[in-house]
This record gives structure tokens, C-alpha cells and sequence, in this order.
């Protein structure tokens, strides 16, 4: 698996390591400031009396049962570039101001995902609850459906059309922007009739 | 697994993909599959989108519509802006154009005189009327609906230049027309307009030979009943209706609201409680926010608990289920009286109540209120407006006998500037002000004047501070249920009655508008523009 970006944080030796299981069975560490970020992590520490390095260093690996194991290399990395950011209650501080490299940073670590992985990475970081991944996540898949067509959506997501054809007329009427449209598409009209006019007469 | 399972993504996490879109996107995004269309109308994600389009209407509630997805689509989508039509066949100048109480109809008045009545629906002009062969007029400059729009005023002022107006019934099945009588007032500026669907007000000036420390002119308004037609005209009454003693000026401009909110009536009944107990407003108010005090639900601001106990007949359990919540209009009737418990004090117990709304000018500019009962008409149409103990008469002296000989309002506000006009809701619950106020600079001087839109709350009769309408012209703005339309120069602007903020629209027209009027239930604008007459919808 390819390290990601440059200048990627790892944890360091000294850090104290939280241990963590894959479904596959393969057991990760992550440093203990990174495995606060998630939510679950953070419940389940405080859970199992993980509150301090000691009991930290002696803990038997957790098993997320719903994470794969490229899924958790991923989050892993996500989580040692975001060890130093706020944890993860409070609300939305992803969204303030930040610096630019790790915008960077995030913005080429999404776009290493495939459709897959990053469906599954979606997956994991609501198992995880790790907000500020969820967040960009959901951002990322956005983006991928701005200014796509219904066609184009459902093809990308290779979804099914299961509206019945009187149902679909009756949303595309709903759609506010399809009044829009053709208010806009009659301005223009009027407005090339208009520009015409002078030049017909003359 | 080879192809993820899209389509089979946890309801919330496709809500939190959703929340991250535009509006037009998101209103596409519906049209994908039954699964995400129904993730894509919750309506925290329409919320999302609506407080980023209008950062200024930020608010927890929607006001208009139930939801805001429909909110946002009205105001995307229900906003008149398309020009439907041009009616250029008036050959004059227009005046004034003005919708009924529903919207069935609208007028239209000419500077030559002329007046026309159409049916909103289907545009149709059913009649026209040339006032200056008829009576005599110069010109005609306002047009009325009584609020059951059997009738119609319109003012007018006669070659000889003294100010008339005329009243005229219309028969809602044939649509004829018939004149029925004419008033003539003073001063020349006043207009006459309705009081309910009996009465119309008029109004008569008069300036003191010498003018004194407490007034220069009295400003007597008159009651004049308006026959059903022309046959019953022996039946017209003309009474004294109020007095005003004028410090400076005289009482420029009246209306009258159709109704009065709980909250002030419920104040005007403590002030009078309080008259006869022989102690205060003030007081009865502390008696009443002792009562608020112990009965404040948990949190409940002590304010917020007086209001709620000050409006509280306003929504009368006792007679709600009796009540019809939503007016009937198809028997002309606007606000129904339905049958009622004796003992309850609530606003539907009161229909026949008008609040009388008059500006008076002068050095200070007034707008002033003053509720109507059915006992104060009874009192009028008896010619006793005015009740005076003879037997003190003697023992008063100058001023105290002169202000018991006049009316005063029950409420004023003073205002920043000069009244230019005053326009009411069709829902009569807000007042709309154009106001011409003075600008300063840095330095405290006078460096010029500027028009805006103020707005009244008639049911806490105050003024709304965080609505100003932007640039105006000197016309008071329209109001229909959501909308706030005023006009400027060549421009008509709207805005949202509910939540005020930014213009939502610019109607741009070729020249000046004259006059405006606003459909009362939906999008229909009309503009005076030179003879035309444009008409606006969505």
C-alpha cells in the first residue's frame, strides 16, 4: 500500500500506541491523541478504563468487526495527519479557518480514493464516528454529484431508476428549478427578439 | 465486493453527502431514485439551504409555507415577474388603481376623471365612468372598496375645486354599476374612505380666527351613511363623527382597520377600569404583571408572560372550535361572526370594532389611533359623539371646556418625519408608512432628506425596527399576505412581508410608476405607468 502524500505524519516511537484489529484479523496501531478523534475509540476507552498510557500499553487489540483492513490503513493515516486538531465533540471545527498544507493534504489523500474505497472509507469513518472524515467524505461525494445530470448521478453510483414514469413526471414538475429554467430560457428569448428587432426594421 | 453498494447507504449518511449541495443540485438529486428522494426533501437539509440563500431570515420557524422546501420554492418560484400584459387603451394619465378586500376587483382612476372597474380573474373591464360629464370633476385620484366590496368610493376633486368623492354600488352577478350619492370635504387634500360597509368618512376644516396656545383648527370628521343604491338616498345620515383640536396642521389622512388586535383593546379596557377605579394605567399594568409573574410557565420571560396574558382573548378557547378559522368570502362577508359564549372577552366578540388611523401634520408629525365600538356609533348616529355634563359646565375653565368638546386618540406615535402616505395590510394587521426623514451628517447638520418604508404592527402598535424598505418614492408601500411591494422612480421593488431583509425582485419599467397596487392573496402587481397600465405575475 503507498504511503500517500508527502510529508505524511507517523506516529513516532515515543508515542504511546493504541492497538487496533481489523475484520481480516490484522492488527494496526495508532498513536493514543490520533485514536481520539473517534468517537467509538474514545467511548470505548473510557469504557474499558483505557484513561491512562499504562493501561494503554498493557490493552489487548480492539476489534472493529466492521472495518477492513485497507479501510483502517486509511483512517489510520487520516487520523496521525489530524492527531493535533480538536477531538472529535466538538462541532464542526473542521469547517473554521485551518491551514492551507492540510487542506492540501486532504484534498490529495481524496483524491487517491476510488468510488469503492472511498464508499468503504465512508463506511468506517460513521462506524468510527470520526467527524471530520465523515465530513470531507461526504464533501468528496458531493462534489462528484455537482452539476450532474439525474442520468449521470445514477450511473456513477450505478443506482436504479424505481420511479414509476407518473411519478417521475410529477418531481421534475415539483423541481423548482425546472420553472426557473424555462423562465430563464423566455428571458433570453425575448431578449434575442429584442436585439432583432432594431436590426429588422432598419 | 466489487461494485459498492450505493444505493443501499444508510439514510443518514446520504442526508450528510446531501447537506454538502446547492439547492438546484439537492432539487435534482430527488429525481434520482425513491430512496434518495425521499432523503432529499427533509427538511433540515432545505433548511440548510434556505438560511445560505437568505442569511438575513435566519430563523427556526418557517412563516409562510410548511416547510422550507416550499418556502424556498415560493420565493424562487411564486414571485411576480413576468409582465402578462400592457392595458394602453385609457387615453389618460392613470391615478391610482387599488384592489378590493379579496382581490375580486380592482379600480383604476384617470386625471381626467375617468374611472374603471375590472374583475382580477379574467381581466375584464366591466365598467367605465367619466366623472368630469357626470359630476363635474377635474380630476379623480383615489378609488376605495367597501370592505364587502358591494360599493366603491372614488375621491375626486370638481372643477370648482373643492374636494368630492362618490360612491357607487356594484352588483356582483350582473356587474352593473350605479352612482349612488356624493359627499363634498376639506381641506382639499383629505380623501374620504370607508369605515365598514355602512359608513364612509369625510371631513370638514376649521381654522380659528385667532389661534391660541392650545390649538389653531379643529378637523371635524363626519359619518356618512352610504345607501345600498339609489333609491333608499332619503335613508343617507350625515353625523358628526369625531373632533380633533390641531395644534399645528390638521388630520391629513384617515383609515380605518377592520379590526383591532386583543392586545390593545385589552389596554385601552385597563385604562378605562383604571379611570374608574381612580388609579393608573400604570398601575392596572403592575396589577396585571403581579398576575404574569405568578403565572409564568418555566423560562418564560416575565414580558414575554404580561403579552401572552395581554393577548390572551385573542385566542379564546372557549369559542375556538366555534370559530370559522378560515374567512368565507363568497357571500362578501370578510370576518364571521359565529354564535359564541357570553362570558368570553376574545377578538371575535368584537368584529364590529374599527381602529380609526389618522395622520395629523404640523410641526410634529402624529400617527394616531383611536378604537371604534359599536356604543361610540350608536352614540354618533345619535348625535351625542360628544357628551358633556351641563352642570359642570360653569365651574370649568377655557382649555378644560374646549378639550371636552373634542376627541383625542387612544394612541399616537411621533414620528421621525414627514407622513407621506399610509397604506394598511389587506389583512389589517400591519400599516405601511412611506416617511420622508431628515439626514444628518458626522456633525449633527442637516445635508439633506430621504424616503423610506416604515412598518406599524397594529396588534403591538408599534414599529417594526428591523424592517426598512430601502429607497421609495413618496407612496406607501403594498402589502399582500407575504409580499411588500413599493415603487421608486421607474422601479417596483419586493420584499418579503415575513422575514423583511434584501429585495427579492426589481420590476423594471420604461417610465416613472405613478401608483401600485398588490393582489391581497396572490402575485398580482399592477403599475400606473403614464396611461398604461402593467400587470405582473408569476
Amino acid at each position: 500500500m503507498a504511503d500517500g502524500p508527502s510529508g505524511a505524519k507517523k506516529c513516532r516511537d515515543d508515542d504511546v500506541l493504541f492497538r487496533v484489529k481489523s475484520k481480516e484479523d490484522r492488527e494496526y496501531t495508532l498513536s493514543k491523541k490520533a485514536a481520539q478523534l473517534s468517537g467509538t475509540i474514545h467511548h470505548y476507552s473510557e469504557n474499558y478504563g483505557l484513561d491512562n498510557d499504562e493501561a494503554i500499553m498493557k490493552m489487548e487489540p480492539m476489534s472493529l468487526l466492521e472495518v477492513s483492513s485497507e479501510s483502517l490503513h486509511h483512517i489510520i493515516r487520516w487520523c496521525e495527519q489530524h492527531r493535533n486538531c480538536p477531538i472529535w465533540e466538538e462541532e464542526k471545527w473542521w469547517q473554521n479557518e485551518r491551514d492551507a498544507e492540510l487542506t492540501k493534504w486532504e484534498d490529495e489523500f481524496m483524491a487517491e480514493m476510488t468510488s469503492e474505497t472511498l464508499y468503504n472509507l465512508f463506511l468506517a469513518a460513521n462506524f468510527l464516528d470520526i467527524k471530520c472524515l465523515l465530513d470531507k467524505c461526504a464533501q468528496s461525494v458531493a462534489d462528484m454529484i455537482k452539476g450532474k445530470s439525474v442520468d449521470e448521478i445514477r450511473e456513477i453510483w450505478m443506482l436504479e431508476n424505481d420511479f414509476t414514469p407518473e411519478e417521475e413526471e410529477k418531481i421534475k414538475n415539483e423541481n423548482p428549478w425546472e420553472a426557473i429554467l424555462r423562465y430563464q430560457e423566455q428571458l433570453e428569448k425575448e431578449k434575442e427578439e429584442q436585439a432583432s428587432q432594431p436590426a429588422a426594421s432598419s | 465486493m466489487n461494485c459498492p453498494q450505493w444505493d443501499q447507504l444508510l439514510e443518514h449518511l446520504l442526508e450528510e453527502i446531501l447537506s454538502n449541495l446547492s439547492a438546484k443540485d439537492l432539487a435534482k438529486a430527488g429525481g434520482v431514485n425513491r430512496h434518495w428522494y425521499i432523503v432529499s426533501r427533509n427538511d433540515r437539509l432545505w433548511k440548510g439551504v434556505f438560511n445560505e440563500k437568505y442569511p438575513l431570515w435566519l430563523d427556526e420557524k418557517v412563516k409562510i409555507t410548511d416547510s422550507f422546501f416550499d418556502e424556498y420554492v415560493f420565493f424562487k418560484n411564486d414571485l411576480p415577474k413576468t409582465k402578462v400584459q400592457i392595458v394602453d387603451d385609457f387615453e389618460t394619465e392613470l391615478s391610482a388603481v387599488a384592489f378590493s378586500l379579496t382581490g375580486r376587483y380592482f379600480g383604476v382612476t384617470g386625471v381626467n376623471g375617468m374611472f374603471w372597474l375590472c374583475l382580477s380573474d379574467s381581466m375584464e373591464f366591466f365598467h367605465e365612468r367619466d366623472l368630469n360629464e357626470y359630476l363635474s370633476w377635474r380630476t379623480a385620484d383615489r378609488i376605495d372598496f367597501s370592505p364587502d366590496e358591494s360599493r366603491v368610493l372614488v375621491n375626486g376633486i370638481r372643477n370648482d375645486g373643492k374636494r368630492e368623492f362618490a360612491s357607487f354600488s356594484i352588483n356582483s352577478e350582473s356587474l352593473s354599476v350605479h352612482y349612488i350619492c356624493r359627499v363634498i370635504c376639506s381641506p382639499e387634500d383629505f380623501r374620504g374612505c370607508w369605515f365598514d360597509n355602512q359608513f364612509v368618512i369625510s371631513a370638514e376644516f376649521y381654522k380659528f380666527n385667532i389661534p391660541t396656545a392650545f390649538g389653531t383648527s379643529i378637523s371635524q370628521l363626519w359619518l356618512c351613511s352610504v345607501p345600498k343604491d339609489k333609491s333608499s338616498i332619503a335613508d343617507t345620515i350625515v353625523c358628526p363623527f369625531v373632533r380633533f383640536l390641531n395644534r399645528t396642521g390638521y388630520v391629513k389622512q384617515v383609515l380605518v382597520a377592520q379590526k383591532v388586535s386583543a392586545r390593545f383593546r385589552r389596554i385601552l379596557q385597563l385604562a378605562e377600569e383604571a379611570k374608574w377605579e381612580g388609579t393608573s394605567l400604570a398601575e392596572k399594568l403592575l396589577e396585571l404583571k403581579t398576575r404574569a409573574e405568578i403565572g409564568c410557565e418555566d423560562g418564560e420571560k416575565e414580558l414575554n408572560a404580561l403579552k401572552r396574558l395581554l393577548d390572551l382573548e385573542s385566542d379564546c378557547s372557549l369559542c375556538f372550535s366555534q370559530h370559522n378559522p378560515t374567512p368565507s368570502t363568497s357571500n362578501g362577508e370578510i370576518w364571521i361572526q359565529k354564535e359564541m359564549s357570553i362570558d368570553c372577552n376574545c377578538v371575535c366578540h368584537h368584529p364590529e370594532d374599527r381602529l380609526l388611523i389618522y395622520v395629523t401634520g404640523g410641526l410634529s408629525e402624529r400617527l394616531n389611533f383611536k378604537m371604534i365600538t359599536p356604543e361610540f356609533i350608536w352614540k354618533v348616529l345619535n348625535l351625542k359623539s360628544i357628551e358633556v355634563d351641563d352642570e359642570e359646565e360653569n365651574d370649568t375653565d377655557g382649555i378644560d371646556y374646549v378639550l371636552k368638546r373634542v376627541h383625542h386618540p387612544d394612541h399616537y406615535i411621533e414620528m421621525p418625519g414627514t407622513i407621506h402616505d399610509i397604506q394598511l395590510s389587506s389583512d389589517q394587521k400591519v400599516l405601511m408608512v412611506a416617511l420622508e426623514t431628515v439626514v444628518e451628517d458626522d456633525q449633527g447638520n442637516v445635508i439633506g432628506t430621504q424616503l423610506e418604508h416604515r412598518q406599524v404592527d397594529l396588534g403591538k402598535m408599534i414599529f417594526e425596527p428591523k424592517h426598512t424598505y430601502g429607497k421609495t418614492g413618496t407612496l406607501a408601500a403594498c402589502t399582500s399576505e407575504n409580499l411588500i411591494v413599493s415603487s421608486h422612480e421607474t422601479e417596483v421593488t419586493i420584499w418579503s412581508r415575513d422575514y423583511g431583509g434584501e429585495p427579492l425582485i426589481h420590476l423594471q419599467h420604461d417610465e416613472k410608476v405613478s401608483r401600485i397596487a398588490v393582489h391581497p392573496r396572490n402575485s398580482m402587481i399592477l403599475a400606473c405607468v403614464r396611461k398604461d397600465l402593467h400587470v405582473w405575475t408569476i
